[in-house]
């Protein structure tokens, strides 16, 4: 594989550092994800992801189509272990599946541990600056935008945003969320960042 | 007026280096690393413990390097420690499956498989032995073959394995050891994961065997004394010798559990010091009625550490017991301070320039002081 | 035996760096609350900066520019001396201009050139828990946070306000980030207090030896604690003039000019003072 496991994958950390620290910053994974030439039915940014942060330490499940094989071939390449959507460290929702679903079974942390609340790796069609969504919080100056764009499959459930308010309803607990489009960009929304839907 | 600028920090910083160096050669004479391993066996099996790695070359290495100095020894191999990777964890050692060298009882007037007093500091006499100055490596070769053809009589202890019942079966077959449920949860690694408060034993038992002979010496002393131990413990078992390391078969699937022994691979042995104490605590038997029963402080070292070992049972008791009714009884008090690097790395960060906090409260002091 | 060869990028294995980058990823997403990590032991000791220097080198490639400075000075010898670390395992270049670096590590202070978007200010941490003072049981502080309990903190200050008429705190005043969490700032000066407000780096916190990550995101609510009617309040600097640069407003060394025998004052920022004498 000609990624360079120290190199490379450091890279993807600090895009996805800058794109988390400042939520609506779309990071590009093309070029890392170029160089991960392995053959594997998992979308190249989401594998980038996994490589870079799971190991035997974490835990992690599958939601997608094909659970089971997709949840090997992380298993495989990462040595994180599994476990229940409510007991991981890292849910991939994959292939366009339920994500309201899997936010509400995921885990929020506690008042004490809320380092403890779950990252939702989420699949979309085409991440952009311009779309239905307005955010703003910390790592935002005044306000930026977010679209998800439509394409083969991948379409989040309209439910998403509501799910996702609900579960972050209660700052510190909450999920965070990394979304990985087809052309392996990168976005990230905290919990801390507030989101609504362009009227 | 000429500026001087404050610089040179790079050239002060290597020439203090090069004082070092001079500082341990210029009696002109070099440390052979393998003379250390070879007759400093106590200081390189302290400093592999409180490293927490079980490496007598890198020990003594480390402890070259350090000119004898167990806290800077300590902190070479737990930074060289950091840097490997951290592939598998060995199958659980029980300590008495040992090759025993020393076993004693305190508990018991004779043990079964008798009372073994090994190599020990315990019965020589201390007194300064000039006689070694002379020692020619020769000599010590002459003696050591000497020793080795003395016929043996009985039971040669360090030649078989130990299965036999150890002092704590004994209590426990007499039905006087506090009940406790076997407790088969997965250990946690601090060294991977950071403690949170209330901790869980392999925890406590990890930070204690990691912990710094002399604090962990103190605080046990202390709880001996009256601080934490309430009732008199007594040594049920100490043992040193050396046990086997297997490695569960990585090619199994990941995380299958209970491993058969059959499918583990053999990685070496390690010598340990092994203690179990007996602390007998008071237990309510109902209608106003109190009994007595025991429990077991567990401690260990690597290598030979006996006191360590030992006051580590004693902590290890108090800290089971759950109230903080004292300092030594108190997890937070008692983990968070024995740690050799970072309490020394602590107390020594007092020597770095604190001049812009001293500025800050400075001008608070200034600012306190001035009339309103 | 000690050669390059024998570590890798950066010191520690990537399991260590995982780790860490783990940690920070949450500590952003939960600004000024203090995430717990693993802490190895670094080759300098514990309370010299571990904290930092995890961070540093979880977070540094090939590309990187650092600066590191201690009191606010690039040759500090502390200073000097985790920058040979970092450059000894990863060949980084290393700058002394705050405006061209990608990484700032710093003990004891922000520096005077703001940071810019895309830098990233790495502060070392002695003393992480804010509450400490008021509550020597991290048991008990994790609780307090929790139910986001700081009556603690604003009663110790109340109480320097009946003693000394003042609040007389020196360096790490503490702060509230974010509406939400009270965090210790690292035992920087009052002065550089309101440079975590509204910054537009990210602010990274590490403290090694206590084992917490913590994180200020760019543009994000930071306060100082105080009440209303004794509004907090930085460290002098009116009146005081560098006597190199001729820089106001900025935090300085007094030190004891042996010539006039009075106080003199000088540029802390060592690196800012040179900028400034050489255009």
């Amino acid at each position: 594989m000609r990624l360079d496991p120290v190199h490379d994958l450091q890279k993807v950390f600090r895009k996805l550092l800058a794109a988390q620290a400042s939520p609506g910053t779309i990071a590009e994974l093309s070029r890392e994800a170029e160089l991960l030439d392995l053959e594997l039915p998992i979308n190249k940014g989401v594998l980038l992801l996994a490589l870079a942060l799971l190991d035997a330490e974490t835990s992690f499940c599958v939601s997608s189509s094909d659970s089971a094989a997709l949840g090997d071939v992380i298993s495989h390449l990462t040595y994180a272990r599994r476990a229940g959507p409510g007991e991981s460290d890292f849910v991939f929702v994959l292939g366009g599946k339920d994500v309201a679903r899997s936010m509400r079974l995921a885990r929020e942390g506690t008042l004490v541990d809320p380092h403890l609340g779950s990252t939702l790796v989420i699949e979309v069609a085409r991440l952009s600056g311009e779309g239905e969504l307005i955010l703003a919080g910390p790592g935002i100056e005044t306000k930026a935008r977010l679209g998800m764009g439509a394409g083969r499959g991948a379409d989040l459930d309209p439910g998403w945003l509501e799910a996702r308010s609900a579960k972050n309803a209660e700052f510190p607990l909450g999920v965070d969320l990394l979304f990985v489009d087809e052309d392996f960009r990168l976005a990230a929304l905290p919990r801390t960042t507030l989101v609504r839907r362009d009227a | 007026m000429g500026y001087v600028a404050v610089r040179g920090g790079t050239e002060a910083i290597e020439a203090s280096i090069e004082r070092l160096k001079y500082e341990r050669l210029r009696k002109g004479r070099t440390v052979d690393a393998k003379a250390i391993e070879s007759g400093m066996r106590a200081l390189v099996d302290q400093v592999m413990s409180e490293a927490s790695l079980y490496d007598e070359a890198l020990a003594a290495l480390s402890i070259k390097q350090a000119e004898g100095s167990p806290e800077e020894a300590v902190f070479l191999m737990r930074a060289f420690r950091s840097t490997l990777p951290r592939s598998h964890y060995s199958l659980a050692v029980d300590s008495r499956h040992m090759r025993v060298e020393r076993r004693i009882s305190a508990s018991f007037k004779d043990i079964p498989g008798g009372q073994v007093l090994g190599a020990a500091c315990d019965y020589t006499h201390r007194l300064i032995d000039s006689g070694l100055l002379g020692e020619t490596d020769e000599g010590a070769a002459r003696w050591v073959a000497e020793y080795l053809e003395r016929p043996v009589e009985g039971a040669e202890a360090g030649s078989s394995i130990r299965e036999q019942e150890g002092a704590i079966d004994y209590v426990r077959s007499l039905g006087l050891l506090k009940a406790r449920p076997l407790d088969e949860a997965e250990p946690r690694d601090v060294t991977k994961r950071a403690i949170e408060f209330p901790t869980i034993r392999s925890e406590r038992l990890q930070i204690l065997a990691r912990g710094q002979t002399g604090a962990v010496t103190a605080l046990g002393y202390a709880a001996l004394r009256g601080y934490g131990a309430t009732l008199h413990p007594t040594v049920g078992e100490l043992r040193v010798g050396r046990v086997a390391v297997l490695v569960p078969n990585p090619l199994a699937s990941a995380g299958a559990p209970g491993q058969a022994e059959g499918e583990a691979y053999y990685v070496g042995q390690i010598k340990i010091t092994a203690v179990e104490t007996l602390v007998p605590v008071s237990v309510p038997r109902g209608m106003g009625k109190t009994g007595i029963e025991f429990e077991i402080g567990f401690g260990l070292s690597f290598g030979q550490n006996e006191t360590k070992a030992i006051a580590m049972s004693l902590l290890d008791q108090c800290l089971e017991s759950g109230d903080k009714g004292s300092a030594v009884r108190d997890e937070e008090f008692v983990l968070l301070h024995v740690d050799s690097v970072e309490a020394t790395g602590f107390i020594s960060h007092l020597k770095l320039p604190h001049y812009v906090t001293f500025q800050s409260k400075l001008d608070s002091v200034r600012k306190a002081r001035r009339p309103e | 035996m000690r050669s390059e060869a024998l570590y890798n990028f950066a010191f520690f294995d990537e399991g260590s760096k995982r780790e860490v980058r783990r940690a920070i990823l949450k500590a952003v997403a939960i600004p000024g609350y203090q995430v717990p990590f693993a802490s190895r032991e670094m080759p300098i000791a514990r309370g010299w900066g571990t904290g930092g220097l995890q961070l540093t080198l979880s977070l540094v490639g090939k590309d990187d520019v650092l600066k590191v400075i201690d009191q606010g000075a690039d040759e500090s010898v502390n200073a000097v001396s985790i920058k040979r670390l970092v450059k000894g395992t990863t060949g980084i270049r290393t700058t002394e201009d705050a405006r061209a670096a990608t990484i700032v590590q710093s003990r004891h202070r922000i520096p005077e050139f703001p940071l810019e978007k895309g830098q990233i200010l790495v502060l070392q941490v002695p003393m992480p828990e804010p509450l400490r003072f008021v509550e020597p049981s991290e048991y008990a502080t994790k609780r307090l946070h929790a139910e986001k309990e700081y009556s603690g903190a604003y009663l110790a200050l109340f109480e320097e306000i009946m003693k000394f008429g003042r609040v007389a705190t020196g360096a790490d005043h503490p702060v509230l980030v974010n509406d939400r969490y009270v965090m210790a700032p690292s035992p920087i000066p009052r002065f550089d207090n309101p440079k975590l407000n509204g910054s537009r780096a990210l602010i990274l916190l590490g403290a090694g030896r206590e084992k917490k990550i913590y994180a200020v995101p760019p543009f994000t609510k930071v306060v100082s604690l105080d009440f209303e009617d004794h509004p907090f309040e930085a460290e002098s600097v009116a009146g005081r003039k560098c006597r190199f640069c001729g820089a106001e407003g900025v935090f300085m060394d007094e030190l004891l000019d042996e010539a006039s025998g009075l106080a003199a004052h000088q540029c802390n920022d060592t690196s800012y003072c040179s900028a400034r004498r050489a255009t």
